[in-house]
């Protein structure tokens, strides 16, 4: 058989369009907005329950993530095992989780039942118990894996990032020690419960096989609450952030962390900065991955990360390497930071990254449940539904000077603090 | 329900299509029937390692991950005791670089020592970072030489030991790749926005011309019945105690699967199981507990793993996990609780056959495990298991002898 000609690559279309498909919005009765997005999957639903309930609500450590995790413990009329069972048995899974701007519960369920399934989270939301019992275990529980993650070089150097940002009042470095959960009484579980998740919530999202069905079961449920009206500001303290080396005894592998606090998403700036990021340690093909590991060997892996909240934002890089290695890595990614500060991003690299990042877009709304991720960005920050169109024009026509500039405006070496946690 | 259709290539490669017109993408996911089993038990590690040296040039492209990114594509692989499964995604009108990239390394590396030196320090790199420098990483490393005694599932992918890695040279990569990568030792499944003829034309135009190989595949052992309980000990400097029980069970394609896989459903899967509702909610003796089979296709490992509440021994909480276990042999399940996870499987079957390529894997096991079929019959399979069953595979595998139980103690500062 003829070998087709292996020397020269196939040609490749350039992504001009995404065609971001916005979640439609609905209003309950009490005016509560569901947003929803169908999609051919047989039978599949996502239901996410968005509270204003994160841990920027907190006034106290670990109140937010605790009574996420307790709702589901018991309510008036049911044990925590009886709601695991009614759950279960519909085959159906009712995930937690509470973040620094909001907390929510997430259902996947068959839509055959979800009547079953919404009853049970109804009583749920607006009925937990917090029995002294069920806080014991959680608590004890806690403690100990706590106590696991202590011994981690990743979890140590990341609280140390946070706290040296932020200062530790902040939600995003709300870290616990395990004396925090003394004070960790039934009364403040219950006093945030009824504030933030009894009476009001942000939004409702569907995803999957919507029918009109669906929908006016949701609009049935939400009726219970309200919409919330929050704010999203942070108590902040003023703070310089330090460099900061935190022993860790016997660790083989110390990790690393250099950065900085940065523009979150609201700002004009951010799309053009994610390119920068991207180009510097954002993917596989990055400098950094391309030096520290393919070139070097020093790491498993090194990226870097632009984190984004609604009232602040970060940045940094992050990787794990031998401990005699760390000062050669925190060099290295200088050398590369300040590379990409005076010297121009040849053309053939600019639009290998700018490539990558259209694909990155495109694999990003494959599928109903990553489609409404993206569309809670322009929830939550207010954006219109042209923000991913927009962001392929602006991929598309960013220059090298753009992306110097933007190194040179954000991410100088000099501003950059170093955080090291290993032997 | 995934349509597909298979055919194969003159040089005995598989290739699989499925069409999802409602997708943007194409994803090209090739499966060899290649893992650390078949590894020399002096040279382990190596299918993993082999991996790494598969991104890092081949015959006529020498940057993978570059030529791939232009075309707005990702990838990635990873590698088990069975095989090596690699995965690109792509803009849908640029599949043909998929083609081209994973075309080129099945027709030959280029074998550069260059990347050898430095995949080695990267794996080893790997190696610390999720074995050795996190707390319990080593656990596999220590139970499954306690349960298995001649099967190669006794070292982990990642090997026995760095000195394998560093140990590899040039000659055994080449080795490596002439005895298993190969059109004839390969299933392709290439799904999302592209049609059946696209798919052969392009599947004949890039990988038509690749010769078959001899597959040159080691025999191994199968591993004999266990007859006695092993316990082995190990101190380390973590915070809590942990124990670990190993279970051997059938392999993938006998009857009983479905109903063990079921079963480590009843015990753990989730806060209405049985394990967690017993001795983590009732009697407090755990902090942690779960159940589950560890998926390989030879016959692999039911484990019961938790960890224990300070102050409780390792002696309680064993007996505390047989107790529940004897239970479930003496007495079985209940109708609705089979039915529950039923439910459940049902669910997550449905949950995990959404997006391209989830479903591309999910046809390659199937093709893989020798009956493509099961892609969409799975369900069924479930469905059929009846509370007997379930009863019967509990008083077949979780008995005594046929356990291995790993006492994972934490040093306390007393003990330095």
């Amino acid at each position: 058989m003829n070998q087709p000609n292996r020397t020269i690559a196939p040609e490749t279309q350039k992504i001009k369009h995404l065609d971001f498909p916005a979640c439609i919005k609905s209003l309950g009765k009490t005016g509560v907005s569901i947003y929803h997005l169908y999609a051919p999957v047989d039978e599949v639903l996502r239901v996410e329950f968005v509270f204003d309930a994160g841990i920027a609500k907190q006034t106290q450590k670990l109140i937010a993530t605790g009574v996420n995790r307790l709702l589901t413990e018991g309510t008036q009329t049911k044990t925590a095992e009886q709601i695991a069972d009614g759950l279960d048995f519909y085959g159906s899974y009712l995930q937690t989780r509470c973040a620094v701007d909001d907390a929510q519960l997430t259902l996947y369920c068959l839509k055959k039942h979800l009547n079953k399934c919404l009853e049970i989270v109804l009583d749920v939301i607006k009925n937990a118990q917090f029995p002294e019992n069920e806080i014991d275990i959680y608590k004890k529980n806690n403690k100990q894996r706590l106590k696991v993650q202590q011994q981690k070089t990743s979890y140590l150097c990341r609280k140390a990032f946070y706290e040296t940002l932020f200062g530790n009042t902040s939600p995003i470095a709300s870290y616990s020690l395990p004396i925090d959960y003394e004070n960790f009484s039934r009364e403040t579980l219950v006093s945030f419960h009824r504030k933030y998740y009894a009476e009001t919530i942000k939004y409702i999202t569907l995803a999957g096989d919507v029918n009109d069905d669906v929908i006016e079961q949701l609009s049935q449920f939400s009726a219970s609450f309200n919409p919330s009206q929050s704010d999203n500001n942070y108590r902040n303290e003023t703070i310089i952030p330090e460099s900061k080396v935190v022993k860790k005894e016997k660790s083989s592998q110390a990790t690393l962390r250099v950065g900085r606090k940065i523009i979150n998403r609201s700002h004009p700036d951010y799309r053009k900065l994610q390119l920068v990021n991207l180009v510097l340690g954002g993917y596989f093909g990055s400098r950094l991955m391309k030096n520290i590991r393919e070139d070097k060997g020093l790491t498993y892996g090194i990226y870097s990360v632009l984190e984004s909240y609604l009232d602040d934002g970060c940045f940094y890089v992050e990787a794990d390497v031998n401990n005699d290695k760390t000062q050669v890595a925190i060099e290295e990614i200088y050398k590369e930071i300040n590379t990409l500060c005076v010297e121009l991003v040849p053309e053939k690299e600019l639009i290998t990254a700018k490539n990558y990042l259209l694909g990155s877009l495109l694999r990003s709304i494959d599928g109903p449940f990553t489609i409404v991720d993206r569309n809670r960005i322009l929830l939550d920050y207010g954006f219109k539904s042209t923000y991913y169109d927009e962001f392929i024009e602006i991929i598309n026509t960013t220059t090298s000077e753009e992306l110097r500039d933007l190194c040179n405006k954000y991410l100088k070496p000099e501003n950059l603090v170093e955080i090291v946690c290993g032997a | 329900m995934i349509n597909y259709t298979q055919f194969k290539l003159k040089n005995g490669l598989t290739v699989i299509h499925h069409p999802d017109p409602n997708s943007k993408l194409c994803v090209l996911n090739i499966l060899y029937n290649v893992g650390s089993k078949d590894e020399h038990p002096e040279k382990t590690g190596f299918a993993h390692l082999f991996e790494h040296l598969m991104f890092g040039g081949s015959l006529n492209v020498s940057d993978f991950d570059n030529q791939l990114q232009i075309a707005g594509g990702d990838n990635n692989a990873f590698t088990s005791n069975d095989i090596t499964n690699y995965y690109i995604t792509l803009p849908a009108n640029n599949i043909e670089t998929g083609f081209w990239l994973e075309s080129d390394r099945m027709l030959s590396l280029d074998f550069s020592q260059k990347v050898l030196d430095v995949q080695k320090a990267v794996v080893i790199e790997e190696f610390k970072e999720r074995y050795i420098n996190q707390p319990y990483g080593d656990v596999w490393l220590k139970l499954l030489p306690l349960a298995y005694k001649t099967h190669p599932y006794r070292w982990p992918t990642i090997g026995k030991d760095f000195s394998h890695i560093e140990n590899a040279t040039l000659d055994d990569v080449k080795a490596f790749f002439y005895s298993f990568y190969a059109p004839n030792n390969a299933i392709l499944v290439i799904s999302g926005n592209i049609d059946l003829e696209t798919t052969k034309v392009l599947s004949d135009k890039w990988f038509g011309p690749i010769p078959a190989r001899v597959i040159n595949r080691q025999q191994y052992q199968i591993e004999p019945e266990q007859t006695e309980k092993r316990i082995e000990h190990v101190y380390n400097d973590v915070p809590l105690d942990l124990i670990i029980m190993g279970y051997h069970i059938c392999e993938r394609m006998h009857p009983d699967y479905y109903a063990v896989d079921l079963m480590t459903d009843i015990l753990g899967g989730g806060k209405s199981a049985r394990l967690f509702n017993e001795l983590l909610k009732k009697q407090k003796l755990f902090s942690e507990i779960d159940c589950y089979q560890s998926g390989d296709f030879d016959a692999g490992l039911v484990i019961v793993e938790g960890k224990l509440i300070k102050g409780v021994t390792h002696q309680q909480a064993e007996e505390a996990i047989e107790k529940v276990l004897n239970e479930l042999v003496k007495s079985g399940i209940t109708e609705i609780e089979l039915e529950k996870v039923k439910n459940k499987s049902e669910t997550n079957i449905r949950f995990n056959d959404m997006g391209v390529l989830n479903k591309a894997m999910k046809l390659a096991y199937a093709a893989y495990y020798g009956d493509i079929e099961l892609a969409n019959t799975e369900v069924s399979e479930y469905l059929k298991v009846s509370t007997n069953d379930i009863q019967r595979v509990a008083k077949t595998y979780l008995k005594p002898t046929n356990c291995n139980v790993l006492y994972y103690h934490a040093k306390h500062e007393s003990t330095k």
